[in-house]
């Protein structure tokens, strides 16, 4: 999983690049590497456009490093949801507690104030 | 030509409909349902409000699961049957075939048409007096032709005209069902429905807490559970269980579909594990069984004596060819005549498959003979029958070809070690043998199956 730092609007925001697959086997992998990405900054988006799969999980982990960064005053925003992973979303209601953005630029500008959009 | 009586002939070709076939693999496309109703129930609602004493479905593939649905007709107070048409019959090969069935009156041709508009407060009789011979309605999705000259007696007053929507995409589909729901005085549809725009099946439970909003429509054996929230715009179909707190909304569960607990279901086509958002046509398919999966309806007690049947006879054979099996299979590998075959069945189909290992052993020299004579081949796949994986008789893959022209509408023949057509002489080649397995599938009975199991051991045509 790819991770940067960005700071173009204003504050650091960092951006990862998730797996074609979050499932059982590999969301402890996320869940073990958003720890680390999170020790930089509570400010996260997660780039989705790979993301194929994703289960319940892999869902479980999303909403678990979304609570941690608000926990820390930060978000978590999701870009380039796919059309499965969006349906999926919708199923599990989980697009309610996610801010999602069609790419990772208007994601990140969303942190832009600080505001949780 | 006697011009009392009226028919109908409604012809299936399998080409047709395959966007239908393409999502809802385990079923023929006119079995598909809409509002809980088979498509071919709207066909012959609109055949009898017509005036149909008869209805034949000529197809050019096996329509198993649809005989079986339909029967004789007696549900219906009509009288149904069946013919087999090729897939390059023309209209005039199509009608010299049902020259008989054709020649007792007016006949109403239905054509590459899942659907016929109707209303059931109309008297369609009318309409099929008052029409001349040739296409009577066509749409972008099929036609209905009138066969047989118009009557005489003129017709009084406007005469109400059925209609064949456009159906040729899952959001055509969708949208139908909505229609269909909305108008649903229009239509027969099933359930009891005690006010309108709702109807409800049978063994429908639903827990303390749980809400149902108008229109909606509830099919038989269904569980909702508490705090659910159904409709509006719920089509749920039969077999059905929605988990705690979840949302179903302007959308359709097919049969056998389960929907885990606080899930929101909105415009969507869920079919057992597979969601469908009918407007963009993309599908989900669900590998998390805690959130959706498909519920697998329970054997009836009539297959479970087959099975036990067949088990037991698979059983016999095994230990009265045992012996014969150990001498013969290492002196036939020493002279390299056992050859094996994998292959999956059903061919084609992207739907759970059944990987099928067949033994070739050629009729060269005593060994090979005595080996095809005692179906020595057949033995390795007789453990199969034990484990309830294969049938010990149905329908048996050929072993000669893998693009068989099986296709979707032989799902239900489960495979089998013996064939059906090896019970006959005639049989010539695979459409033959298609034709005799589907007729035993469809007539034969657990014992049965015993006497033909005998027949096909002791045919020697496919020795």
């Amino acid at each position: 999983m790819e991770f940067s730092v960005d700071t173009s609007a204003g504050v650091r925001v960092g951006v990862a690049i998730l797996p074609e697959r979050i499932d059982a086997a590999s969301c402890a992998e996320l869940q073990a590497a958003a720890a680390g990405w999170l020790k930089q900054t509570a400010n996260l988006v997660f780039d989705c456009s790979g993301l194929n799969f994703i289960d319940s999980s892999g869902l479980g982990v999303l909403v678990s490093i979304l609570r941690k960064t608000i926990e820390q005053d930060g978000d978590l925003k999701l870009a380039c949801l796919g059309m499965k992973a969006s349906m999926l979303m919708e199923l599990t209601k989980a697009k309610r507690l996610f801010s999602i953005h069609p790419d990772a630029v208007s994601a990140i500008a969303a942190f832009h104030g600080g505001v949780r959009q | 030509m006697n011009t009392g009586s009226v028919q109908t002939l409604i012809v299936l070709r399998e080409e047709e409909h395959a966007w239908l076939q393409d999502l809802f693999r385990s079923r023929h496309p006119m079995m598909v349902t809409l509002c809980n109703k088979p498509f071919i129930e709207y066909l012959i609602d609109f055949a009898i409000l017509s005036g149909s004493e008869a209805l034949r479905i000529a197809s050019d593939s096996p329509i198993t699961d649809l005989e079986n649905y339909c029967g004789n007709g007696s549900r219906w107070g009509i009288t149904i049957d069946y013919a087999h048409i090729l897939p390059e019959d023309d209209r005039e090969r199509l009608l010299e075939k049902n020259r008989q069935f054709c020649s007792r009156g007016k006949t109403m041709l239905i054509e590459k048409t899942l659907f016929v508009a109707y209303d059931k407060k109309n008297d369609y009789r009318l309409w099929l007096r008052a029409c001349p011979e040739g296409v009577a309605v066509s749409g972008t999705s099929g036609s209905i032709t009138i066969l047989g000259n118009k009557q005489e007696n003129s017709i009084p007053g406007p005469i109400p005209e059925p209609s064949l929507p456009m159906l040729l995409t899952i959001g055509e589909y969708y949208r139908l069902a909505d229609d269909t729901l909305k108008n649903a005085d229009r239509y027969i549809l099933p359930g009891y429905s005690s006010e309108p725009d709702c109807f409800l099946g049978r063994n429908v439970v639903i827990q303390k807490g749980a809400e149902i909003r108008k229109p909606v429509m509830i099919g038989n054996n269904v569980q909702i559970s508490a705090g659910s929230i159904i409709g509006p715009g719920a089509i749920i179909g039969s077999n059905v269980i929605i988990d705690r707190e979840s949302v179903v909304s302007g959308s359709i569960l097919m049969d056998n579909t389960f929907i885990g607990e606080q899930l929101e279901v909105k415009g969507r086509i869920a079919d057992g594990s597979l969601l469908i958002d009918p407007e963009s046509g993309a599908t989900l398919q669900m590998e998390d069984p805690h959130l959706m999966s498909a519920i697998q309806p329970g054997a009836s007690t009539k297959q479970i004596i087959r099975r036990i049947i067949h088990a037991l006879a698979a059983l016999a054979l095994l230990i009265v060819l045992a012996l014969p099996f150990l001498i013969l299979r290492p002196l036939l590998g020493l002279r390299r005549n056992w050859h094996t075959k994998k292959r999956l069945f059903p061919p084609g189909a992207t739907a759970k498959k059944l990987t099928i290992e067949q033994v070739v052993i050629r009729p060269e020299g005593a060994y090979g003979r005595l080996a095809i004579a005692l179906s020595i081949d057949r033995y390795p796949s007789l453990f199969k029958v034990l484990g309830g994986k294969l049938r010990l008789i149905g329908h048996r893959p050929a072993v000669s070809s893998d693009t068989s022209t099986i296709s979707s509408g032989c799902i239900a023949m489960n495979p089998a070690v013996f064939g059906y057509a090896e019970t006959e002489e005639w049989p010539e080649n695979e459409r033959d043998e298609l034709m005799v397995d589907h007729y035993h599938l469809l007539h034969s009975g657990s014992l049965n199956d015993i006497g033909l199991l005998l027949k096909a051991l002791l045919n020697k045509k496919h020795m």
